[in-house]
Order: structure tokens, then sequence, then C-alpha cells
């Protein structure tokens, strides 16, 4: 162990990241919760978009008791279900990535075996209960019922990422965490130890700390500049490198999913929130210029826009290290991967799980950080596969996307293609990002076509499989109807009597 | 499609083991022959894991059944210098669906050096040592128990056989042979063997068919075929299990077998690096310093965190953690999400626990 246990810690940004990071930390409890101060630093800007995630989300927010009608309410926040994929396969096709699968095992296999072996592939969606909800406009929470249909399915959110933060400083300052303000001047090192000591402010403010997380987005202030731990480029699998986004007026429905639609360089995004909607468009710059990206963004805005557009610029990969001493990243200032499937929360998430998990409270050693960076390795490394694929497959003939198919890929990634063109079977090699109903959505919906499917699918009589399945869209169908529509559902369950419908 | 034809080469408990289980697995897809080769016999009593519960459960093997030629083994029994005698008891501390995390909780005690023992809060060790569990017994208490088998070989493997038949799997009259150093298996009798895919479950009485273990080419070795584990935990036994199950996942089909081997083998070096750890576990309680950079990295993990093993795993995190007590590896910190639950009701609960284990397994030695 280095040093004496671990009381301080000092959060370096204001955003997304760094006030999840110190809601959770102030959320510990017992004889060891720290003491946390966050120091937003008005050059360290944040990139404060719609913000889109995943299910797991809502058990970040379980474990930090953040209430689920308050955050919906303060962060004008709507329910999604899952993404539609526009134009991704070739224009005009679309299809779905629901949260929740394509329905029960047949006969002990996945059902996408009795799919191909019944020439159906392309209905997948069909089985998927929260495609045909939020393509119906429509969502409710699932049932807590293991035996019900409503409960194979799960769901996430779509927020304000500003609003989302100050509802989080304001849950996070009320728990203990002390709040500053000041632009940062220098961070000094431990001459000694290497160790990160303090952070010196204008106005010959410093502020001392045992633990920094740096949270300072792709600037990277501590782990990059002050430590200089190098970049792990991904752009060569992962060329697009900016994006323009901007809000605009709403719709009358409000959908309870995300829209992705491709490009000639990229995608674009579509977030439903209750006060707006916010759009953004990625590209490669190698491919689309900067005006050309942001006239596709604006000529495809649902309404009216609502401010300036704003342009990001990035790069996929992440820092060699998360975790160097006393300095953690958490959040961009680690890691880029683009939000193609709403991940970078999920990344922040699983980076605070972890350091909560191996939090140093009898002092700094080797091993925690270890195994932090193995982990944070492992969960970038898992999603990179999964959004690669996105570009892999389909039949876009523009040159962004010849060259997206042209290109290597991560041979992890080379071999679960292959493996399911040729056999059908989904290789699942991070078990804690994305299952198998999420690989067989995309690899269906951009038209992967197995070559055979499971010898022992032939087991079952055809005639009964047909049936089997046709029951199956049936009892969606009903069951989608009885679901209320998502702006009704939204509006009723933040009423003054606060009960759902 | 008829489905692939498949021949497992052996005659012992692995190959009947893995014959009636994969064919259940496998939905009787295709054909499956047992084609018997000469070995030699093993020891009268063969150890199961506890995980062997399952398959028993599917081929409808009722426990009583087995009792009548066996007894039900409550944990591994540690032979050797350091940890001689000592038993790393299965099953797990605490009602394994009760709130909370019995031993993260236990974690935490130990890392204060005020935790009960852990020999006092496993059921199964109370069983070990002679203590009749009483009929109304607390349902959490059963929960909390799992054990695996001791059990007569040559009656197990003739039930096994029996019940394979029963399922469908062909036995051949002729038996197999291999021409050293590398022939192809064949009958004894000079016939080539037509099948789709060959089971190595011969249990080392055939030479190794590659210098690597698992799938190679139309050859799938499995068990103590796949890999030889001197171990005092039956391995071989789980790893039989598992390839059953991964077998029927990526039963072969045409045209893809170098792919469906590949993703195989990727499966079973993640599964057979767990055992590898878990041995030289064993190994070190043992007495014997066996060198692995994964325990290393295990005991790091539970010294500087109090966390348990989190990877791909033989074993549950209760066995881990009596592995690592009966070392006299002391946590210096613990997961502090444990920290939500209360202290005090935490060392009630470890007190209530070993009063119930007391009282409903009464006639210890």
């Amino acid at each position: 162990m280095t040093g004496p246990s671990i009381r301080r810690v000092v959060i370096v940004g204001g955003g997304t990241a760094g006030w999840m990071t110190a809601l959770a930390l102030t959320r510990m409890a017992g004889p060891h919760a720290p003491l946390v101060t966050l120091v937003e630093s008005p050059e360290i800007g944040t990139v404060g978009v719609g913000e889109a995630t995943l299910p797991t989300i809502r058990h970040f927010n379980v474990w930090a008791n953040v209430d689920e009608r308050a955050f919906v309410r303060e962060t004008q926040a709507t329910f999604k279900l899952g993404i539609e994929f526009r134009d991704w396969r070739a224009p005009g096709h679309s299809f779905f990535h629901g949260f929740g699968d394509h329905g029960p095992d047949i006969a002990g296999l996945s059902p996408h075996h009795q799919l191909v072996r019944l020439g159906q592939s392309e209905a997948l969606d069909a089985y998927s209960l929260p495609a045909q909800a939020a393509l119906a406009g429509r969502f409710q929470p699932p049932s807590a019922d293991a035996r019900s249909l409503a409960s194979t399915y799960s769901y996430a959110y779509h927020f304000d990422a500003s609003l989302y933060a100050a509802h989080l400083r304001r849950l996070a300052t009320e728990a203990g965490a002390e709040h500053v303000q000041g632009r940062i001047v220098d961070v000094d090192l431990d001459g000694e130890t290497g160790l990160i000591s303090r952070l010196r402010l204008e106005g010959e403010r410093a502020i001392e700390g045992d633990l920094f997380v740096d949270c300072s987005g792709f600037r990277s202030l501590l782990l990059g500049q002050t430590l200089g731990v190098p970049f792990d480029d991904w752009s060569h699998w992962l060329p697009a490198d900016r994006a323009w986004a901007v809000p605009c007026a709403g719709t009358d429905a409000i959908e309870p999913y995300t829209r992705s639609t491709a490009g000639a360089a990229g995608w674009r995004w579509r977030i439903p929130l209750r006060h707006r909607i916010g759009n953004g468009h990625v590209y490669a710059s190698a491919f689309q210029d900067d005006q050309a990206a942001l006239d596709t963004l604006m000529a495809n805005l649902d309404g009216e826009a609502l401010a300036e557009p704003r342009q990001l610029r990035f790069k996929a990969g992440h820092r060699r290290r998360f975790w160097v001493g006393n300095c953690i990243a958490i959040g961009l200032s680690g890691g880029f991967l683009e939000p193609l499937e709403s991940t970078s929360i999920n990344l922040i998430e699983r980076g605070i799980s972890q350091l909560v998990q191996l939090f140093p409270f009898a002092g700094l050693h080797p091993a925690l950080a270890d195994e932090y960076d193995r982990y944070m390795a492992n969960a970038f490394a898992g999603i990179r596969d999964f959004v690669i694929l996105h570009y892999r497959l389909g039949r876009r003939t523009e040159p962004f996307w010849q060259a997206m198919r042209d290109q290597p890929i991560p041979d992890s990634l080379a071999e679960q293609i292959d493996l399911f063109q040729r056999t059908g079977e989904i290789s699942i090699r991070d078990p804690e990002s994305f299952a198998e109903p999420s690989w067989a959505a995309i690899l269906f919906g951009l038209g992967a076509q197995p070559a055979v499917h499971h010898p022992a699918a032939d087991i079952e009589p055809r005639d009964a499989v047909e049936r089997h399945l046709a029951r199956g869209r049936d009892l969606i169908a009903q069951h989608v109807g009885t679901m209320p529509q998502h702006r009704r559902f939204i509006e009723q369950w933040l009423g003054e009597t606060g009960s759902r419908p | 499609m008829n489905g692939p034809r498949i021949a497992i080469l052996g005659d012992g408990i692995e190959a009947w083991l893995f014959a009636a289980l994969f064919r259940q697995l496998s939905r009787r897809s295709g054909t499956l022959l047992v084609i018997p080769t000469s070995h030699a016999r093993g020891a009268d009593t063969i150890a199961l894991p506890p995980v062997v519960a399952g398959a028993h459960h599917l081929l409808r093997i009722a426990p009583a059944t087995l009792a009548a030629f066996g007894q039900p083994r409550y944990g591994i029994r540690i032979v050797g210098a350091g940890g001689a005698g000592a038993l790393i008891p299965y099953g797990s501390y605490g009602d394994p669906e009760g709130p909370g995390n019995f031993v993260d909780a236990w974690i935490r005690l130990r890392s204060e050096g005020r935790a009960p023992a852990l020999a006092a809060l496993s059921a199964n060790r109370a069983l070990q040592s002679g203590g009749q569990l009483r009929a109304d017994s607390d349902p959490a208490l059963l929960r909390s128990i799992s054990a695996g088998w001791e059990i007569d070989a040559d009656r197990y493997r003739a039930l096994l056989r029996e019940v394979a038949v029963s399922h469908g799997v062909l036995c051949s009259a002729a038996t197999a042979a291999m021409d050293r150093p590398a022939g192809a298996p064949h009958f004894t009798d000079g016939n080539a063997i037509e099948a789709d895919l060959l089971i190595d479950a011969s249990e080392g009485g055939l030479a190794a068919w590659t210098n690597e273990a698992g799938w190679h080419g139309r050859i799938l070795a499995i068990g103590t075929a796949a890999r030889r584990l001197d171990a005092a935990e039956p391995f071989a036994i789980a790893g039989v299990l598992s390839a059953a199950a991964r077998l029927a996942t990526f039963l072969p089909r045409p045209d893809a077998m170098p792919l469906l081997a590949r993703e195989y083998n990727r499966l079973l070096a993640i599964e057979l690096a767990g055992m590898d750890s878990a041995s030289a576990m064993l190994a070190r309680l043992a007495g014997r310093d066996t060198p692995s950079a994964t325990l290393d990295r295990y005991e790091a993990r539970y010294r500087f965190a109090g966390l348990l093993p989190a990877d791909p795993q033989p074993w549950t995190r209760d066995i881990w953690l009596s592995a690592f007590d009966a070392l006299g590896w002391r946590p210096e910190h613990y997961d502090p999400n444990i920290d939500r639950f209360d202290h005090d009701r935490s060392t009630q609960r470890f007190d209530a626990w070993r009063a119930m284990i007391d009282r409903h397994l009464p006639g210890r030695a």
C-alpha cells in the first residue's frame, strides 16, 4: 500500500461523469465514506446534448437513491425502449434494436434459429415487444411478474444532459459534496511519490486531495495532460471524428426510442425529450466537410432549431491506463466511443461501479489500479466491436461505407461475423455488455443471413413452430394495444396523483 | 437434415456421462455411438462435483438411486502438508436467497479482525462432521447445502450406460484403437470409424490426439482426455458436463466445423483457465507452491480490496472464500457496498445462522 488511507476525493469536471461520480461517492455509507469535492472549471465545457442511455442507468439510479419520478420531471426525460436504425442496411430500410428478447427459446434454442429455418429472419422485429411498442409510440414499464410477456423487456431514458448534471449536483451537494467553481491553473505532483497532491485554482486557491477523479472530458486534464498517459487511437476502426449537435422543437408525439439514421459519411441521432428534440450528426471529416454535414443535419430537423449548432471533435479510443497513482479517469477523459448505441453513460456507470468496489480506503496499491484498468479495457473492447459491427455489413454504396466494409476489423469481431454467417451462432465475449438478442438485432437488421441453422431446430415440426411464432406475434400485438401512448403515460405518471396508469 | 453422426471413444464414466447428457441436450439429434476402448480400470470410488446434480436431474437419476451405492460429498478434503485434513466445504454461507450478502459481510468483519469462524457458518461442514439434518429443517438452511457424490465407480458407470442406452445412444460391439504415434482412430479389426465427429472420452486410455486440449479437425477430447488435472477436486467430470452443453450448442453443421471448433476451444480455454487457478489453489492448500499469475491476482484482489474472483469459475465465491481463509489470507479491506447493510444486523445474522446450524444439524462429532 502507498501512503495513508484515502479520505478526500477531488473530482475535476462538472458534467454528467463528474456529478454521477460525486453522487455515487457521497452515497457510500459507513465509516469510510469519503469527503467529496467537485471542481467545476469554466474552461472545461460540458457536452450537454440530449443524452440517450441504456437500461443499466436504472441500476445506477436505484443504487444512488435517485427518485425516478423527480429525475424524469427535472431532466425533461422520456422513456426509451430501444433504437430504430434507418437507412443503415440500405436507404429506405429500417430495423429496431429493442431492449428485450425476440421471444423465449424454442426447444432449447434461441428463436432466431427457427426464423432462419423458416426463412423469416427479416421479420425478427415482429417478435420484439419493445420494438413493436416503440414503433407504435407506446410505453409502459415492464411487469415484475416473470411469467408475464410484459416482463420480457427493459427500458432506459432520454434526458437533457445539462439538466441531469444539475439534478445530480443538487442531490450530491445535499448529500455533502462540496462544489467549488474556479479555473484550474496548475496541478501539483508530489516530488517523492509522483502522486497528484493538489489543484491550483485561479486566485491563489488550492484544493488538496488523496484521490483525484478526472472527469474533465476530452481534455483529460489530469490523466492525459498532467500524467501523460498515452491514448490508444482506434480511429482506424472508427473514423467518425466530428459531430454537429442542435436541439429543435418537438412534435406532438414523443417517440419512446432513439432514432439513428445513416447518411453519406456517418449517421444522425434523434433523441426526443419532453421539451424538445436533441439532434446530432456524427461524421468522418475525411469523407464529408463540416458544412455539408451541418446542412444535412439542419435539413432533417423535425422542428425549428432552438439554438445555434455546436460542433464536437473527438477520436475513438481510450487512454492506455485509466487509473494511475491516485488519479482515475471516468467518462470522456478515459476514452470515447461514438454514441451509436448510447454507451457513453454506460461506461461512466461501469467506471463508477468499479471505483466504488475497489475504493482504496486502506491506501493505494497497484493491484487495485490493475484491476480497474483490466475491467475498463475489456468494457471498451466489448462495446467497440459492437459499434464497428454496425458499419461492417449493409449495402450502402458511398465511399465512406465502402471504406468501412473494406478496412480491417478486430479479430474478435471478424470471428463473430464469420461464425454467425456460417452457423447462425452468436458468440458473447463481454457478458456485461450487449447480450445475444442485441447482436441478433444488429446482425439480422444489417442483412447478415446465416448459411445454416442449428441442426436441432429441425426436430420441431415445422407447422408447430409456425403456429408458435404466429401466436407470439399475436400476443405482442395484443399487449401493445393495451399500452398507453408514451406522452400520455408520462403526463399521467407525473400528474399530481402520482399513480401509474 | 438428419443431424451429425458422432462417435464417442471410451467405455468409462466420462464416456457414458457425456453420451447420456449430450443425447438429451442435443434433443437426440443425429446418431450417437459409443465405441469402447481398452483402458486401465480406475479407482473403485469416484468423486463427483456438485454441478453434476443438474445433469442427474435432466437424466432423471434420483438422489435415492445414487444413495444406494454412494454417499454425499460435502466438500473438498485437502490432502498434503499445509492444510492436510482441512475441508473446503461446498454450499453457501448463509441463505443464498437471503437479503444482503453474507460473504461480503463476513469479509468486512474479517478485515476488522472480528469475524466468526467460517467453519461454524457452513451447513455442509456440519453435515460432513456427521450432523443429521432434521426433517423440519429451515428452507434457508436447505438452500445453503450443496453436495457432490463419492460413488461406486462400476455401478455408477453401469447406471449411466443404462440411462444413455434408454435414450437412444448406440453401443458398438467392436472396440476402437489408434495406431501410434499419430494414426487415425479406427476399429481394432482395422475398419474405419464412420463419423462426422469423434469424441475422445477415453480418460487417457488412447494416446492424446493432439497436444492441445479441445476440438481439432474431427476429433474432440473431453474430460481427462482434454486436460489431466491432478487435483483434489473432480474437475474432469465438471469438464465433461460443460463439454456436452457446449457441443450441443455448437453441434456440427455442414462446412462450418473449423469455425465451430474455434469457438468451442475459445470457451474451453476460459474454462480450463478457471480450473487451472482452482487447481493451483488446491496445490497451495496442500503445501505445494504452484505458480499461477491468476491466483496471484486473486490474492491481491482479496487482500487489498476484499474481493473474490469474478472470472468464469468452476468454483463459487463461497468456495474461494473458504480456500482463501484456509490459507490464512486476511483482507485489508472489503467491498464498501456492504456498508449499506447495518453492521450490527450483519453480526446478528451470523449469530442466528450459526444457531440454526446447531439446532437443525444435531449429532455432529
